[in-house]
């Protein structure tokens, strides 16, 4: 009979074959892909690669199905609902770092074709060239990859008035598992060519497929750009600004906020704190700056800061910026390297968001966790933090129980469970509550959809396993 | 100069976010966790875990070392690390510890 470390040598010795010294076993290094950003506990793959080539990606997926191995595609690892961490030691990472090149930049037809482990900051700042943008900025975006953020369904920033990665790839290049690479959407904005199967590739979370090329859409950078920073004494006058600058029919391109837990970590005075950036023309500027500051301060708030430009605007935003430091300064201030963090994702709609920021702070007291809460608040994305002593069993459980609950919420107010990390390993339980909760009580019809539709895509149960649904 | 146990500290409050990696000259030129600050960052961890130069006599290995020794001590790292990580002073001095221990 044939071993399990015999086999193991045997896929190895094909890997290195292919790979050369873009494989790596040595478990140190081993260890540095067996978990992404979230707190998700992952195992050691038995291999890593980084192809070069969508050659040998196909060959990686062929001898995955021929020798019966698992297959994590990961970019950098940035995923914080366990999406991007390996469950199963039979795993071969195939890492996307060396695929980053720009193969094409229209600045006509306004689309860019990119190999997906570019980073989205890299992406931008070559864009930038050609007065143009890939708009979907997660936070990450010095950080998290095109594919990475096509497979989470990333949204950022600029979501409130672009949307996230759903609204901008017009096309993809992928190795499905059963080795055939398929080229589907087009290079034009209306593509009505059946099935949409570039949106079934959108937050599949590198379950479907190795995403091996995307053409993205762009869009022009803004001629004009002003915003302001306001305090506000509550959540409540906060959110009614964010409505009111709706009702008056202005369409922020970016619409943040932080709680008043995140303004004292950030030596700000006791407020909350909402900024607002539109994208405009030149000569219009005074005149949206004017409506802006009327609405804020018809809404109870006070403007702290003005810009009329997108440098000066990014420099107001700073303290926003800071939500991700913040958080962790705080957590690290309150219990040291034994400390456990978490970043929540839910959205809800716009009319419903005083009513969930309400209740997130009751839960956090109903807890006693310790939080803080900002987001995307533009388009009803919250992501409330919280932090509890590791070695604290009670206190973990209490986060969880936090979690469990927040979750919940976002369903009771019609919202969702994730709007930009995806599901992982952590939230398949949400998941199929979200569902149910659509489908009287019943989640096991979409569930079994998505499951059927994996098992097309990959008829060997190669890629990804155990994450979104089991 | 840090001591074993003040680079531990440090590393330990990484949060995997990557943000380091964007202006690292050796993890742009090479495309690869491991020449990057979290890959160096994480090793230097996991060997000081395992007891490397400590009680315990650890095999490091070729791959591992040249992750470590190949950091330009740059600092650009720094700059971007939300967890305040003192990274390119933690690589520096785990570097003077592995000689030691080699040439131990
Ligand atoms: C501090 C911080 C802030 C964040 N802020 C945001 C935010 O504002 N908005 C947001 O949306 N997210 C945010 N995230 C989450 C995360 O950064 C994003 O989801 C990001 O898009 C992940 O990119 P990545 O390259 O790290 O992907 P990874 O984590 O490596 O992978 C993500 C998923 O995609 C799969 N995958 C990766 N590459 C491919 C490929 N080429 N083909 C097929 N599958 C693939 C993986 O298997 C995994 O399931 C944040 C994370 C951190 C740590
Ligand atoms: S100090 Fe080292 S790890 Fe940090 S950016 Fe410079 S080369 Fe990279
Ligand atoms: S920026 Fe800091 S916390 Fe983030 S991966 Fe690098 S060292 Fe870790």
């Amino acid at each position: 009979m044939v071993s399990m470390t015999q086999r193991q040598g045997d896929v190895i010795k094909e890997l290195e074959a292919v790979f050369k010294d873009r494989l790596f076993t040595e478990p140190h290094i081993l260890a540095l892909y067996s978990h992404d950003a979230s707190s998700e506990v992952g195992v050691k793959p038995m291999a890593v690669v980084q192809p070069v080539s969508v050659d040998e990606i196909i060959k990686v997926v062929k001898l995955a199905i021929d020798h019966g191995f698992k297959i994590v595609p990961v970019g950098s690892s940035t995923s914080l609902s366990g999406n991007a961490t390996p469950k199963l030691e039979n795993t071969v990472i195939v890492s996307m770092e060396r695929m980053n090149s720009i193969i094409e930049v229209s600045d006509t037809d306004w689309y860019a074709r990119v190999q997906p482990g570019i980073k989205v900051d890299e992406l931008n700042l070559e864009l930038m060239g050609y007065g143009l943008q890939w708009p979907v900025d997660p936070a990450s975006s010095k950080t998290a990859t095109v594919g990475g953020v096509i497979s989470n369904g990333g949204g950022g920033m600029r979501g409130a008035k672009y949307g996230p990665a759903s609204h901008w790839v017009l096309g993809l290049e992928a190795v499905i598992g059963t080795g055939d690479v398929i080229r589907v959407g087009c290079r034009t904005v209306k593509c009505r060519e059946g099935y949409n199967l570039v949106q079934v590739f959108i937050g599949s979370e590198g379950t479907l497929g190795i995403v091996t090329e995307a053409t993205l859409r762009l869009a022009p950078l803004p001629e004009s750009f002003v915003g302001v920073m306001a305090r506000f004494r509550s959540a409540e006058s906060l959110v009614n600004a964010v409505i009111r600058v709706r009702r008056d029919k202005l369409w922020p391109m970016v619409t943040e906020f932080i709680d008043d837990i995140t303004a004292q970590i950030l030596n700000l005075e006791p407020g909350y704190y909402l900024w607002i950036g539109i994208d405009t023309y030149t000569g219009s500027e005074q005149q949206i700056l004017t409506k802006l500051s009327g609405d804020i301060s018809l809404s109870g708030g006070e403007v702290i800061n003005r810009a009329s430009t997108w440098q000066e605007f990014s420099k107001i935003l700073e303290p926003r910026r800071m939500l991700y430091s913040a958080t962790l300064k705080a957590a690290f201030n309150d219990y040291g390297t034994d400390v456990f963090v978490a970043f929540e994702d839910i959205a809800v709609p716009m009319s419903k968001l005083p009513e969930a920021v309400r209740e997130i702070q009751s839960l956090g007291k109903k807890y006693n966790v310790r939080m803080n809460l900002g987001g995307h608040i533009g388009d009803g994305n919250l992501h409330p933090a919280v932090w509890a002593r590791r070695s604290d069993r009670d206190e973990m459980e209490r986060v969880l129980r936090f979690f469990e609950d927040v979750g919940k919420l976002a369903i009771r107010l019609n919202g969702t469970v994730s709007a930009e990390h995806g599901i992982g390993t952590q939230k398949k339980g949400l998941l199929r509550e979200a569902i149910g909760s659509r489908n009287n009580g019943n989640s096991d019809t979409v569930i079994g959809l998505m499951r059927n539709i994996k098992r097309i895509f990959d008829p060997y149960g190669v890629f990804n396993p155990g994450k979104i649904f089991d | 100069m840090m001591n074993i146990k003040e680079i531990h500290e440090e590393v330990k409050k990484c949060m995997y976010c990557g943000f380091c990696e964007f202006p690292c000259p050796t993890f742009n030129a090479l495309r690869s966790r491991a020449y990057g600050p979290r890959g160096r960052i994480n090793l230097i961890k996991t060997l000081i875990e395992n007891g490397f130069g400590q009680s315990k006599n650890i095999e490091i290995n070729g791959d591992v070392i040249n992750s470590i020794m190949t950091c330009l001590h740059c600092a650009s790292c720094d700059t971007q690390c939300p967890a305040g990580i003192k990274i390119a002073d933690a690589i520096h001095s785990f570097k003077a510890f592995i000689l030691e221990t080699i040439l131990k």
